[in-house]
């Protein structure tokens, strides 16, 4: 978080971390570089910003294990993958994996520099996610159960009426719950709560679990 | 526990305690019993005695009295004489009376009366009208003498009378004078008193006696023997504690006024004593007894244990080693529980033993009948068991199998009418006859060759013989039949089967233990002239030691030996149970050739695969040269942008520029290292058959024709089609043909890759083959340009096998044609040119 956004570099190819680096440095980012997966793990925390450019045939672990790993311990940084000839399978399903985009080796320096600028915006965008889902979280915690239950059935578009039935309390009763949640939440319309109950997922669950 | 206990005390040290323990409580039981009626006796006894004491004692007493009388008596006579030759002085005198005291007087002798130390008191001398006339005192009479003068009766008397609680003896006795003189009486006044008391029983008893008179009225002792241990005067009640008391009235005195009694005192206290101590003596002796019966009781029994436990342990330790009975030899302890414990123990093993014996007898038993029954029923001949009528009694398996019957049809018929051809039943009957007389030979009851019928009417040969078996009631025969067409068969085999050596056109020999050729064939000439050995002979020292070393392993080895004109492998089989060793050879002189051939040939082929790698090797190259291409690209990016953005230093430029080269560098040289795997080899022109060579490469691809599903067949030419080329870069040509058909029968399904390879002799001067896919074809388009150099319609082609391979025939002064359309498939004819003179090396 301290440290300005980086691209992460992984190669096994001496020359071609070097000669990334020295383009990328060209457009004023910053650039680490590492010479195996495993150097990588070892050095990077989840809350580094930036984006992962990966060269997918490596000795020791590969492109796409390394991937797999980060999926598995929910690091979200952007992954561009960097192939060669031939590699195009390997692209694939790295791209199936949930990689940026896949880029073949000898490739344009615009090309790359664009993708890693895209890259590096949708890290931003991933990370204020993050934050504002945790931020929702812990506005839905302050909740009591039957001020959950009375988001869930607002954010599903029933009206006062309704969720006095379906709760079996006074039509006064739910208004004053709705007029809690809102305050909780500290939403300033109902389109905000929606907004939040969507980020957090709550409209969906409670469907599966009306079914 | 309390048995074990017990088990482990000595029978003698038991039988000891026993015995005490048995005196102790008896002797606790009897003791009292016995010492109270002991006391009991005793006392009656003592009462019986104490009544005879009194008796006596009272007896004694009388006879004193008795003697007193006898005393007065006898002084009467005496004053008698003395009165007749001095007549008295008194005679005449009326009333007076003459007093002596101190002097006696004349007619009184002294010393006389008396008895033993007692003196009367008074002796008087009354005169007929009862005055006294002399009277001698010894002593002062206590009172006055007429008190007891009126007591004269007339008679002679002895008497005891109390005069004032005093006894006192009087003794009367009348003396008679003279006729005419009147007569006079002697009196004499004894006290009775506790000497006299002692004198009459002449002190016979000691102190536990005394005697005592009584007054009978008052109950109070008068005078006793012992005045010391018994007071005068005083109640006779008092005493009875401790004296025991007898009073008896003294007879001569009943007629008095007075009634005295005579009492014998005995002190209780002496015959308590004296019961006490004959109760202990008593009892001394009954526990003397006792403890002699104890110890002799217990002293048999020890020695009986003893003996006992001798014998146990003898017993014991026949039991161990007669019968290996693992208990223990009795050593300590209760031999009699000990033995209880092993009896039982020891009968329990008898009766497991027994029954173990029994068991396994009856189990080899059955055994046995088991066996004999299969070996009755397996047995190779056929047994039939017949009675001395030739019937059939029994019959096995073999025979049933042999002759066809079922048991049921066979027995109780006559086997020689069942089974016997007519011919030979006579024969049958004479070997019965012979069997049972026993006068014939063995030969004519063994192996009778004869002929048998089935029940289907087939004839066998058989071997008959005939036992017989008597038994204690009646004779049977067993007959046995032996199949021999079978032996007779196998006989023909083992004949030509002998001959399967001899007629091996490879080498086989027997050679003995010592090296001996023993047998070999026809085809081991050649070998034996190499060894110059015939049969009978010894092999060369070399082969002897071989056989001998594998004689001895007993494993089988081969060794090759190489003739100047064969090559043969032998291999030695030692069979050491009939000691010898087979040496089976083959020439393998024309696989060694074709062996030398195809080694020499696959050096050829490593470098063809390698070609044929090509394609693959250049997706490597692409990803190799990849690597140095996409970092020259890097930097120059970099330094154009910093250039055009004014950032970046000279030196840092210079930095980048030099890696640059570098990376160029770095291409140049898997460039180098590629061409390297390429060499250009001199060209071997060798004449070979075209149809071979397309064999030899099909053997190649099959195993990746079959891994893409492809069927290859081949079509080749039945004439040989001679070529001058070089092997190795046409079978490149071939092979990067067939690849390519393979690869693109990829896209159409498994079952339509169908790959023809064909050889024809188009003329004279033309050979060609023919590779034919069943592929997606090629448009006109591809065609034009199927043999430019890097054109490729595959994905990692390289575009440069084609044009390799039309580089190739053009040296071969050959040539590729194509023909393809989209949809059928591409034919590829390699045309090569060929000459009816060319002659076929050696492939």
């Amino acid at each position: 978080m301290s440290k300005r956004p980086t691209v992460f570099v992984v190669d096994d190819d001496q020359a071609m971390r070097n000669s990334l680096k020295w383009l990328i440095e060209s457009v004023s980012m910053e650039v680490e570089t590492f010479e195996s997966a495993d150097a990588f793990i070892g050095s990077y925390y989840p809350g580094r910003s930036g984006c992962l450019l990966l060269d997918v045939r490596m000795p020791g672990m590969s492109g796409l294990e390394l991937q797999e790993y980060l999926q598995a311990n929910q690091i979200a940084i952007p992954v561009i993958i960097i192939t060669g000839h031939g590699d195009v399978p390997m692209a694939v399903r790295a791209m199936k994996a949930g990689a940026v985009d896949f880029i073949e080796k000898p490739f344009n320096d615009e090309l790359l520099l664009e993708n890693i600028r895209y890259a590096m915006a949708l890290d931003v965008k991933q990370r204020d996610m993050q934050s504002q889902r945790a931020e929702i979280a812990t506005r839905l915690a302050r909740l009591t159960p039957r001020e959950h239950e009375v988001m869930v059935m607002v954010t599903n578009g029933k009206a006062n009426k309704e969720i006095a039935t379906g709760l079996g309390v006074s039509a006064k009763t739910v208004e004053a719950h709705r007029a809690r949640v809102m305050e909780k939440m500290e939403a300033g319309s109902l389109a905000d709560l929606v907004r939040m109950a969507i980020s957090a997922n709550l409209t969906l669950t409670d469907q599966q679990a009306e079914d | 526990m309390r048995r074990a206990w017990l088990a482990s005390i000595p029978l003698p040290a038991l039988s000891l305690l026993v015995g005490i323990l048995c005196g102790l409580v008896t002797w606790l039981m009897l003791d009292p019993v016995q010492g109270e009626r002991l006391e009991q006796v005793f006392h009656n006894e003592l009462v019986r005695r104490l009544d005879v004491r009194a008796v006596e004692t009272r007896h004694r007493f009388e006879r004193f009295l008795q003697e007193w009388q006898q005393a007065g008596h006898s002084l009467s006579y005496h004053w008698q004489i003395f009165s007749y030759i001095n007549s008295p002085a008194w005679q005449n005198s009326q009333g007076q009376s003459r007093r002596y005291s101190g002097q006696p007087p004349e007619w009184l002798e002294p010393g006389h009366p008396s008895l033993g130390s007692i003196e009367p008191s008074h002796i008087v001398i009354l005169d007929s009208q009862g005055d006294p006339r002399e009277i001698y005192q010894k002593q002062l009479l206590p009172f006055s003498l007429d008190r007891v003068l009126d007591q004269y009766t007339g008679r002679d008397e002895t008497m005891i009378t109390l005069v004032d609680q005093s006894p006192y003896l009087l003794v009367w006795s009348n003396i008679s004078v003279y006729p005419d003189s009147d007569p006079a009486v002697l009196l004499l006044i004894v006290a009775v008193d506790e000497r006299f008391l002692a004198e009459s029983q002449e002190m016979v008893h000691g102190t536990d006696t005394l005697i005592a008179l009584i007054d009978a009225d008052n109950q109070k002792l008068l005078v006793s023997s012992d005045t010391q241990q018994v007071k005068e005067g005083s109640h006779l009640q008092e005493w009875r504690e401790h004296y025991l008391l007898t009073s008896q009235a003294l007879t001569s005195y009943q007629a008095m006024e007075q009634s005295l009694l005579f009492t014998t005192l005995v002190s209780r206290v002496a015959v308590q004593k004296t019961i006490q101590n004959i109760t202990k003596l008593a009892q001394q002796d009954r526990l003397l007894a006792a403890l002699v019966y104890v110890v002799a009781f217990s002293v048999i029994i020890y020695l009986i244990s003893t003996k006992i436990s001798h014998v146990l342990q003898r017993i014991s330790r026949f039991g161990q080693q007669a019968l290996g009975i693992e208990q223990p030899v009795i050593k300590k302890g209760n031999q009699l529980l000990l033995l209880e414990d092993w009896v039982k123990a020891f009968f329990r093993q008898l009766i497991t033993a027994r029954d173990t014996l029994r068991d396994k007898q009856e189990k080899r038993i059955r055994e046995t009948e088991v066996l004999k029954s299969a070996l009755f029923d397996n047995s190779m001949d056929s047994i039939i068991t017949l009675d001395e009528q030739g019937m059939v009694v029994e019959v096995n398996g073999t025979a049933l199998k042999t002759l066809g019957y079922h048991r049921g049809q066979l027995i109780g018929h006559r086997l020689e009418e069942m089974a016997i051809v007519p011919h030979d039943r006579d024969l049958f009957r004479c070997m019965l006859g012979g069997c049972i007389r026993k006068s014939a030979s063995d030969d004519t009851c063994r192996g009778q060759p004869m002929l048998a019928t089935t029940m289907h009417g087939e004839e066998k040969a058989v071997e008959c013989s005939v036992i017989s078996i008597h038994l204690q009631q009646q004779t049977v025969f067993n007959v046995y039949l032996r199949d021999v067409t079978g032996r007779k068969q196998a006989e023909r085999e083992i004949t030509s089967l002998a001959k399967l050596a001899s007629e091996n056109p490879s080498p086989v020999l027997r050679i003995n233990n010592r090296g001996v050729i023993v047998y070999a064939n026809a085809a081991s000439v050649p070998l034996m002239a190499y060894w110059d050995c015939e049969r009978g002979q010894t092999l060369p020292l070399y082969w002897k030691n071989l056989v001998a070393s594998v004689l001895k392993e007993g494993i089988n080895k081969e060794y090759e030996i190489n003739l100047e004109e064969q090559i043969f492998s032998l291999q030695l089989a030692p069979i050491r149970e009939l000691d010898y060793v087979n040496i089976y050879g083959r020439d393998f002189t024309q696989m060694r050739i074709a062996e030398m051939q195809s080694r020499q040939h696959q050096s050829e082929l490593v470098h063809v695969c390698r070609l044929s790698t090509m394609g693959e090797m250049s997706t490597g190259l692409a990803h190799e040269l990849n690597q140095p291409l996409s970092a020259i690209i890097n930097f120059a990016s970099g330094c154009v942008r910093r250039l055009q953005s004014g950032i970046g230093g000279e030196a840092e430029l210079v930095d980048a520029m030099a890696q640059i080269t570098a990376q160029a560098e770095r291409a140049g040289e898997i460039i180098k290292r590629l061409r390297s795997l390429v060499v250009k080899r001199p060209q071997e022109h060798e004449v070979v058959n075209l149809n071979h060579l397309v064999l030899e490469v099909t053997s190649f691809i099959e195993s990746e024709a079959n891994r893409q599903q492809v069927e290859i067949s081949l079509d080749l030419s039945e004439q040989v089609l001679p070529v001058q080329v070089d092997l190795v870069q046409i079978e490149q040509v071939l092979l990067n043909l067939i690849r390519n058909g393979i690869d693109a029968m990829k896209q159409v399904a498994p079952d339509q890759r169908r790959l023809l390879l064909q050889t024809r002799k188009i003329d004279a001067g033309k050979v060609m083959v023919l590779v034919r896919d069943t592929g997606p074809g090629m448009e006109a388009d591809t065609l034009k340009h199927l043999f430019d150099a890097f054109f490729s319609t595959k994905e990692s082609g390289m575009g440069m096998g084609l044009r390799i391979s039309q580089k190739i025939m053009q040296d071969h002064n050959g040539r590729i044609e194509v023909i393809s359309k989209i949809g059928k498939g591409a034919s590829f004819h390699v045309i090569l040119p060929t000459d009816p003179t060319l002659e076929l090396a050696g492939f």
